[in-house]
């Protein structure tokens, strides 16, 4: 497998701007917003590589989640309760708000008076609808598995 | 628009009406092939992606009434960001 690094720094660099400043929009404070940095970038690092390695984008990104929320569990000591908020803004860079767009214009574009080419439009509008759901359930689901296998370890 | 009550999914339209066409009329204007990509790149703060893992997270946790109102939220917020930016590409005559 070959792992362009230059193209993993520039998505981990972007990830962690992109995750720091939704950290910002989300009220962190300073000291957090290094962390919320780099849940970012290891997101994005995480989904860099597993799309190099051939996987799909609902795959890569289901690994970055779970990467992202086993490293907040894992630094718990040390950032408190809100190692858990913290993972989810590093995680918020990959929700796919393009294709949500994408799928939205799709069915409007499928409602207009004279749609081109219906079918060919239903399939793709269809295809990126069904990409934003396995999308955002990777990311839940990746980001909770951390949370709840280690929550029933604290329990049991 | 908040102080004033306004209604949330009316703010999300307004703003991404206002900032697609701002992102639109800039590049255009330095002669960009990708506007349409810029519009949408500048309503990517509004989805709502916390919404949208705690609809989740809120299922996950046995609240499934409440994690489904969560979820038509976000729908309904992603509706009203894309009507936004409609307009804007209807007003810039973009190609959606």
């Amino acid at each position: 497998m070959m792992v362009d690094v230059l193209h993993v720094l520039h998505q981990a660099l972007f990830g962690a701007v992109a995750a720091s400043g939704f950290g910002v929009l989300f009220n962190f404070g300073w000291r957090d917003l290094r962390w919320c940095a780099t849940s970012g970038a290891l997101a994005l690092t995480t989904r860099t590589i597993a799309q190099d390695a051939g996987w799909s984008l609902e795959a890569a990104t289901f690994a970055a989640a779970a990467a992202v929320g086993f490293g907040g569990r894992l630094l718990r000591a040390r950032l408190g309760i809100a190692s858990n908020a913290l993972a989810v803004a590093g995680c918020i860079p990959m929700v796919p708000g393009f294709f949500a767009a994408q799928a939205i214009f799709g069915l409007f574009a499928l409602t207009a008076a004279q749609p081109g080419n219906p079918s060919k439009l239903a399939v793709s509008t269809m295809e990126t609808a069904l990409r934003v759901i396995f999308t955002a359930g990777a990311i839940g689901a990746g980001l909770s598995i951390a949370t709840h296998i280690f929550r029933s370890e604290v329990h049991d | 628009m908040l102080r004033r009550d306004v209604n949330v999914f009316v703010i999300a339209a307004c703003v991404a009406f206002l900032s697609s066409s701002l992102a639109g009329w800039g590049a255009s204007r330095v002669g960009s092939s990708t506007v349409n990509v810029a519009m949408v790149a500048s309503v990517l703060m509004l989805v709502p992606g916390v919404p949208a893992y705690n609809a989740q997270s809120d299922i996950l946790e046995g609240h499934p009434t409440l994690g489904t109102a969560r979820g038509v939220c976000v729908v309904m917020l992603l509706m009203f960001i894309a009507i936004g930016v409609l307009l804007a590409q209807v007003l810039l005559g973009v190609q959606p």
